[in-house]
């Protein structure tokens, strides 16, 4: 090979690989791009044409239903909007707050009745569990 | 309404490793074991109920909500032996304070000749996330395995040995209180095994008291009662001395008239009459009768001890009685007079000695009152037994009475005359099965008898059956911690390897069954 031919070789290798860089960064650009896209709309929310209700007659008071919650143990994904992020963990066992235990028929048998539980998210961010007290009169009531 | 957690529907007997509900339909439960080797601390039909104050009864609503065959209960729970829903507990439920529950567990009982040995553990029960405590005490009793003297002082005789089992015997509703019993029974071997009553009998009995809460738990055992107690004797009778009727003694003159000899008065042939009024000598031979007086006895037998709130009660079957032996109402009967030649110089002579008889009546009688104590309700029966002895030319015949029935035996002799009737415990039968008993009779003959056949099966539960001279035995009922109840059951003479159990709930026996009987 002559020394032509080589340095051709090297320019070619050289293009190639500036070549490749080049699209990398663009397209590492681009994610960035539509990911702060993304989180930008995530912040600012568009206006949005409240609909309509139709109106309801009045049905009474609301039946009384047992809370419940949905736990998210997706990975941390904190957005900072101000939501939880799961999971949420208890680090203090004795920060539970409890009502007075509910007793089985026989007498025999206290099961704790958790008031309050105090919890932290995945961002370290406190957050307060207060549950219904299930021996309280029933809701709804007048 | 407030809402809380409905618990344990399945109530009723337990027998053969079933629960028999309401509907009849069964349900599997642990049966509690026959036994009497050491770590089996309840009898196989023992339970204790616990009470928990307070508790609001069950609503028409939750009634309604209780599984077919089942049945909710409010504040109460029982122990079935050993365990509690089918969990052993070896002990039993203290209840410290309206919030605070504790599972006090015997362990490692171990009974030598001298003294019994074993451990109570204390544990939190009933509540979820409390701190994880637990207390073990020791305990020493001084007494151990029950002498021949204690063992044949609770009608187990038939021993090898000294024996003993401590059992958990009765348990206050708060169980703040327990009582422990040492218990012998009948080891001996027999053929076949049944043919000997081998039902335990407790002959000690000790409180333990349970104080304080956590840390401050502290338990205290005291000596109940011991065998003197439990074989109480308040009054022995006293019966027994008798005497003789003197040999008739010479009475009133008949006649007289005068006796001469070659023509010459030498003195006056007297006849005489016997004298009608006995005389009694202090002796015993056979023809002596019972000292006439009123003696009594006192005595009965501590089958188990309840609980009346936190204060331990003993459950006795107590018999006394009052017995008089009359005055008898004899007198001579003169058959044939004395006659005497009686000279005027001094001297007598005996031409005939003559015959008298005694006729006449004598009765005693014995007014028995049997009592069953300690229980909720007291209950008694009452019996009379009676002989009414009539003398008629020396010969005895005696009218006996039991209550209503009666029959008379002549032919008999003086020494049948007024005999001593009585009823007390003893060891009965073959079996050797605790017992009372009368027997009506002279010498060694009975005529009329009465038993009370009384069966310590288990949690209180004094099977009591009846028998005559005639009669076999027939359970009439139970004595128990709430008193009498009526019960029926298959009694049998010869097969004493039955069961029986008393329900604190309700009440219900079970008498003579051929296998272990429990509740729940």
């Amino acid at each position: 090979m002559t020394p032509s031919e080589r340095a051709s070789g090297i320019r070619g290798n050289l293009n190639a690989r500036s070549s490749g860089v080049r699209s990398r960064l663009a397209a590492r650009a681009q994610r960035l791009s539509e990911g702060l896209t993304r989180d930008l709309s995530a912040i600012i929310q568009p206006e949005r044409t409240q609909p309509t209700l139709r109106r309801e007659e009045a049905r009474g008071g609301i039946p009384s239903s047992r809370g419940y919650s949905q736990h998210n143990y997706q990975p941390g994904s904190s957005t900072g909007t101000g939501g939880i992020a799961g999971p949420l963990t208890e680090e203090d066992f004795s920060a539970r707050e409890y009502y007075d235990p509910m007793l089985s028929s026989d007498g025999l048998f206290a099961i704790p009745q958790i008031k309050k539980m105090v919890l932290k998210d995945a961002d370290g961010l406190e957050v307060v569990v207060e549950l219904a007290d299930p021996a309280a009169p029933a809701g709804g009531e007048p | 309404m407030s809402a809380r957690h409905l618990v344990w529907p399945w109530h009723g007997p337990v027998s053969s490793g079933q629960i028999t509900l309401s509907d009849d339909s069964t349900r599997a439960y642990p049966q509690p074991p026959d036994s009497t080797d050491p770590g089996v601390y309840t009898g196989p039909g023992d339970c204790h109920l616990i009470e928990v104050p307070d508790v609001p009864e069950i609503t028409a609503a939750e009634e309604a909500a209780a599984p077919a065959g089942g049945e909710w209960w409010a504040g109460k729970a029982i122990i079935t032996g050993r365990t509690l829903y089918g969990q052993q507990l070896d002990g039993w439920i203290y209840q410290s304070s309206p919030t605070k529950r504790w599972h006090v567990r015997l362990r490692d009982v171990v009974l030598t000749d001298d003294q019994t040995v074993g451990e109570f553990v204390v544990r939190p029960f009933g509540a979820w996330y409390q701190p994880l405590f637990e207390l073990t005490q020791g305990f020493v009793l001084p007494v151990g395995r029950a002498t021949y003297l204690q063992a044949s002082g609770v009608f187990a005789p038939i021993v090898t040995g000294r024996l003993g089992v401590l059992r958990l015997h009765s348990v206050s509703p708060s169980g703040q209180h327990a009582v422990l019993g040492l218990y012998a029974w009948q080891n001996a071997s027999s053929s076949p095994s049944s043919a000997l009553d081998r039902k335990p009998r407790p002959y000690h009995f000790w409180l333990v008291s349970v104080t304080g809460e956590d840390e401050d738990i502290a338990l205290t055992v005291t000596h109940l009662y011991g065998l003197t107690d439990i074989r109480e004797t308040l009054l022995s009778p006293s019966a027994g001395a008798r005497h003789v009727v003197d040999s008739p003694a010479r009475g009133t003159e008949m006649s007289r008239e005068p006796v001469y000899e070659e023509g010459e008065y030498i003195g006056d042939r007297v006849s005489y009459w016997f004298d009608e009024e006995p005389a009694y000598t202090p002796s015993v031979s056979a023809v002596s009768f019972p000292v006439p007086g009123t003696d009594g006895a006192d005595s009965s037998w501590m089958w188990g001890v309840r609980f009346d709130g936190e204060t331990p009660v003993p459950l006795r079957v107590r018999c006394a009685y009052s017995r008089t032996v009359q005055e008898p109402a004899f007198e001579w009967q003169t058959i044939s007079p004395i006659v005497r030649l009686e000279r005027t110089g001094g001297g007598i002579e005996v031409e005939d000695a003559g015959t008298a008889r005694l006729i006449g009546t004598a009765v005693s009688e014995t007014l028995v009152t049997i009592t069953g104590e300690g229980g909720a309700a007291t209950w008694s029966r009452s019996h009379t037994l009676r002989a009414e002895s009539t003398v008629e030319d020396s010969v005895v015949s005696n009218r006996y009475l039991l209550d209503a029935r009666e029959q008379t035996v002549g032919g008999l002799d003086h020494g049948d005359v007024s005999p001593l009737l009585s009823m007390g415990f003893i060891i009965y039968g073959a079996g050797n099965r605790p017992a009372l008993y009368a027997g009506v009779g002279h010498e060694t003959t009975t005529v009329l008898s009465l038993s009370y056949l009384l069966d310590p099966f288990a949690n209180g539960c004094l099977g009591v059956a009846q028998a005559t001279e005639t009669a076999g035995g027939a359970y009439q009922g139970a004595l128990t911690p709430q008193g009498w109840v009526v019960g029926s059951g298959n009694y049998s003479e010869t097969n004493l390897q039955r069961y029986g159990s008393y329900n604190p709930v309700t009440g219900d026996v079970s008498l003579g069954a051929l296998a272990p009987v429990n509740w729940i």
